[in-house]
C-alpha cells in the first residue's frame, strides 16, 4: 500500500519534471513557428522577441511576430518558401504572418515594414497565391505579381 | 508675391516629404518582370516595368504615376539592402520511372551537384517536397507525395547529406509544374523537388 503510493508519487514527480523540461525547451509562445533563417549579416542586426533584443548571427532562426532591425548594419533572410527579404541600415520590419502549407490550402506572407530600405524577392507562396502576399508600410500596402522590388520608407 | 512664395515653399516641403517613400520594381533573377500594386486610402498604382518607381507622400496621398529611377540612384539608396540579399535557392527535380519507385537515371545524376550546392550556402537547409498530378483524391495525393519525398530523403542521406539539414514535406497536387484540370494524368507533375537554400 505504502509502496504503491510511493510509486505513484514518484511517477507524478517524473511527469512534472518532463513537463517542466518541455516548457523550458519550447520556444516562448507555443504557437510561434520558425519562418526563416538569417543568411547574411553585415555589421550588426537585432531581433526583438518577447520584450528582449538580441544580436543576430548567420543561421539564427526568425519566428512569426519577430521584429528585426538594423542601425549601421544590414541583414538578409531566406524564408521556408524561398522568399527573401534583405534590409539596409536604419531599417525595421516585422514578420506578421507566415503560412506555408499548400496541400492544406494555407498560404500567407504578411510583413510590416516600418522604416529604412528593403529588397523583397518572391518565393513559392507568391507563385501559388499572389493575393496571400502583402508588404504593409505606414504609407501604403504593396501587393505582388511575381516578383522582385525595392522599398524605401522614411518612418518617424 | 508673398502668397506665391508661401505656395512655393509649401510645394517644396511636400516634394521633400514625398521623396522618401518609394517603391521600385526590379526584374527578376531569370530576367522576367512581374508587377507590384502600391495602394492606400487615396489611390493605387500598378507598376509593371523594371526600373520604374512610385512615390507616396503619406498615408493620405495617392501613389504617384510611375517614373524611371536611375541605376546610380538605386545603388545609392538600396546598395546595402541589395548586397545583403541571400543567394538564390537552387532546386533539383527528381522524377520516377513510370508507375514505380525507381528514380530515372537523370535524377540520380544530380546527387553530386546537390552536395556541391549545399557547400555554397551559409547555414544551408534542404527542403525535400513531394508532388503528384491530379489523378485521385487530394488527401491520397498528399500522402503519396509525402511517401515519395521520404524515399528521396533516404537517397539523399545515402549520398552523404547530413540528415539534420533535410526538411521533408508534401504539397500534394497543389503545386504543379503544368497546371491541369482535376483527374488529368501529367507525368511532369509527379516529382520530388529538392531545394537547397
Amino acid at each position: 500500500m505504502t509502496q504503491g503510493w510511493m510509486q505513484r508519487s514518484l511517477s507524478g514527480a517524473g511527469l512534472l519534471s518532463v513537463l517542466l523540461l518541455l516548457a523550458a525547451t519550447a520556444p516562448a509562445g507555443a504557437q510561434q513557428s520558425e519562418v526563416a533563417l538569417v543568411k547574411v549579416v553585415d555589421g550588426e542586426a537585432f531581433a526583438l522577441r518577447d520584450e528582449s533584443r538580441s544580436s543576430l548571427g548567420v543561421g539564427a532562426p526568425i519566428f512569426v511576430d519577430d521584429v528585426v532591425e538594423t542601425e549601421a548594419g544590414s541583414l538578409g533572410l531566406t524564408f521556408k518558401d524561398g522568399s527573401r527579404i534583405s534590409i539596409g541600415p536604419n531599417s525595421r520590419v516585422q514578420f506578421t504572418q507566415f503560412q506555408f502549407a499548400p496541400a492544406e490550402g494555407r498560404l500567407a506572407f504578411v510583413i510590416d515594414f516600418f522604416r529604412g530600405t528593403l529588397l523583397y524577392v518572391s518565393g513559392v507562396i507568391a507563385k501559388l497565391s499572389p493575393e496571400a502576399v502583402q508588404v504593409r508600410t505606414p504609407v501604403a500596402t504593396v501587393a505582388v505579381r511575381g516578383t522582385r522590388f525595392l522599398a524605401e520608407i522614411e518612418g518617424e | 508675391m508673398l502668397r506665391a512664395l508661401i505656395a512655393g515653399t509649401l510645394l517644396l516641403a511636400l516634394a521633400a516629404c514625398a521623396g522618401n517613400n518609394r517603391f521600385v520594381l526590379l526584374e527578376e533573377e531569370d530576367g522576367s518582370v512581374g508587377a507590384i500594386t502600391v495602394a492606400n486610402a487615396a489611390g493605387s498604382q500598378t507598376i509593371d516595368e523594371a526600373g520604374a518607381a512610385t512615390r507616396v507622400g503619406g498615408a493620405r496621398a495617392a501613389p504617384s504615376a510611375p517614373e524611371a529611377v536611375e541605376r546610380d540612384e538605386i545603388e545609392a539608396t538600396w546598395g546595402e539592402a541589395l548586397a545583403a540579399s541571400p543567394r538564390q535557392p537552387r532546386t533539383f527535380v527528381f522524377h520516377f520511372l513510370f508507375d514505380s519507385d525507381e528514380l530515372t537515371q537523370l535524377s540520380r545524376a544530380q546527387l553530386p551537384a546537390i552536395l556541391d550546392s549545399i557547400r555554397e550556402f551559409p547555414a544551408p537547409e534542404v527542403a525535400v517536397v513531394g508532388h503528384t498530378d491530379r489523378v485521385g483524391p487530394e488527401q491520397v495525393n498528399a500522402r503519396l507525395a509525402l511517401e515519395r519525398a521520404e524515399a528521396i530523403r533516404g537517397v539523399l542521406v545515402d549520398a552523404g547529406i547530413e540528415p539534420a539539414l533535410l526538411e521533408v514535406s508534401s504539397h500534394g497536387e497543389a503545386n504543379p509544374v503544368v497546371p491541369t484540370a482535376d483527374e488529368v494524368a501529367e507525368p511532369r507533375n509527379r516529382r520530388v523537388e529538392v531545394t537547397v537554400r
